[in-house]
């Protein structure tokens, strides 16, 4: 038996090495970068790349765009092309059909670069309705930031540890704890994609101080920790009601008809409603004895009030 | 074209696959095949019979699913990319990711390697990812490579210099030793580069790589 523990401990290690050179990996080149984080950033101060810090939010390095499919110039359509062309039969019986649309992406970071075909998930075609279809693109995106800040996104949940009251001079924990969502939603006739995340948080106190914008949102901790200070923690120095609240920030992006996720210019602020905290004072007394002993005693139901 | 020039280039073409017969079993399997050899130009194929060299130039053939690409034309380091200037390491790039491109065709990485440090995490990571996708008589079909726009920020004292670079690269497919598919194609990329080179002793190499994003 020994022997057969010798012989497992020999193969072993060989065995690890070859699983690791023989599994098929992706070899694309983006996909390697991606994968070992070799994220650089333009630094705007001196025009030179370096690399991106570790907390870096990468926007979309991207930019679409979307051709007509067969279109060779501004009013002519490329005879050849058409019957070979997607087709974008009408959404609804008796409605016009739509123009096949092919997208392209680019790197943004590019100046004049090569467009290639940008392929969806589902690589369905692309289809735009509407009578000027050129122009819907530039209308939608003209519209989509203050459509996304009408949007009923749901703000943040807030919590407070210990809630509703707290005590003066201890650390209090607070977060908000918000969701990515999604919406559709018909604009100038076309079916958006909008997908709504939360990037920022800002705490208001209700006395006057605040925290933020950060991204730290903050989580709960055990009751048995109560009172040890958190990222998102705040310590009262006054007595009384206050009202907590939470703005969160969110960020989006937009899809028309199944077209890529492109990002919406700015953010949208969404408040959730206050709640109060009511923060006490702790005094502490030591005594000798307790309330079976001493009735009278601060603090003891026998106690006359104060 | 006309036919009848077609019909003798064709003819010309068959001393140059006898002749390649004399010289190597596989060239003669690639002269066998017109179509890949009347794309090209008759005329050259037409003066290879002239030249003294046994050994004429075999037709590239891409990778696909039935084996590996045959006769890829190799890289060639181009003069103008052993200058340190912004012209030189600008060429220097374009080649870089020829030599790249021509890795991802032939699993052959000995012409990229020397031109790349090992401290570069990017570059070791693609050539485990190509060592990986060669191993074991595996191979990749696609994943060329094209660099459209290439444009060096140089700066004549700085130690090392930073090219900003558009890399596109086909989609991947892979496949296994027995012809089966081996993991879900690579998806094409569109992507901003920047390389960081180093000038020493008369020619440039690759110390780092990232993604502009």
């Amino acid at each position: 038996m020994p022997v057969l523990v010798l012989a497992v401990s020999l193969v072993a290690p060989v065995e690890d090495a070859a699983a690791t050179q023989d599994d098929p990996v992706s070899a694309g080149f983006q996909k390697r970068g991606i994968e070992v984080t070799a994220r650089w950033i333009r630094d705007p101060q001196s025009g030179e790349f370096i690399p991106a810090p570790p907390n870096h939010v990468s926007d979309d390095p991207n930019q679409y765009k979307a051709d007509l499919q067969c279109q060779v110039d501004d009013n002519a359509l490329d005879k050849k092309c058409l019957p070979g062309q997607a087709q974008c039969p009408p959404r609804e019986p008796g409605g016009k059909p739509g123009t096949p649309v092919i997208w392209k992406v680019a790197p943004k970071e590019i100046p004049n670069p090569t467009w290639t075909d940008w392929k969806s998930g589902n690589s369905g075609p692309s289809c735009l309705y509407d009578q000027k279809p050129e122009d819907v693109l530039p209308r939608i995106a003209a519209r989509i930031e203050s459509d996304f800040r009408n949007l009923p996104i749901k703000p943040a949940d807030l919590t407070a540890q210990p809630s509703p009251h707290t005590l003066k001079g201890a650390e209090t924990n607070i977060f908000a704890d918000a969701l990515e969502q999604q919406f559709d939603v018909t604009i100038l006739g076309q079916r958006v994609h909008i997908v709504a995340t939360p990037v920022e948080y800002t705490y208001a106190y209700g006395d006057g101080n605040s925290l933020g914008p950060t991204p730290f949102a903050g989580g709960p901790v055990p009751e048995e920790q109560w009172g040890q200070k958190t990222r998102t923690s705040y310590v009262y120095q006054q007595t009384g009601d206050f009202q907590l609240s939470v703005t969160t920030t969110f960020r989006g992006t937009y899809s028309v008809n199944g077209g890529p996720n492109m990002p919406i210019p700015g953010t949208g602020q969404f408040a959730s409603p206050s709640q109060k905290v009511s923060v006490w004072r702790s005094i502490t007394r030591n005594y000798a004895d307790n309330c079976i002993v001493n009735p009278q005693g601060e603090g003891c139901p026998g106690a006359p009030p104060k | 074209m006309t036919p009848r020039t077609s019909k003798f280039a064709r003819t010309r073409l068959f001393v140059v696959a006898t002749l390649a017969a004399a010289s190597t079993l596989t060239a003669c399997v690639n002269s066998a095949q017109p179509q890949a050899e009347l794309s090209g130009s008759p005329t050259v194929s037409a003066s290879a019979t002239a030249t003294p060299s046994p050994t004429p130039t075999a037709a590239y053939k891409p990778a696909d699913a039935e084996g590996k690409a045959e006769n890829v034309p190799i890289p060639v380091l181009p003069e103008a990319a052993k200058a340190n200037s912004k012209e030189g390491v600008e060429a220097f790039a374009r080649y870089w990711f020829q030599a790249l491109s021509y890795a991802y065709e032939t699993g052959d990485t000995e012409h990229w390697s020397p031109k790349t440090a090992s401290q570069c995490v990017f570059c070791v990571s693609l050539k485990n990812g190509l060592d990986s996708g060669y191993s074991k008589g595996r191979w990749l079909v696609g994943g060329k490579m094209t660099t459209p726009s290439i444009r060096a920020l140089y700066k004549p004292e700085a130690p090392s210099q930073q090219v900003e670079i558009q890399t596109i690269q086909d989609r991947i497919d892979y496949f296994e030793a027995d012809g089966s598919i081996s993991q879900p194609p690579t998806p094409p990329s569109n992507s901003a580069t920047v390389m960081i080179a180093v000038f020493e002793s008369g020619s440039w190499k690759v110390s780092d790589l990232g993604l502009i994003r």
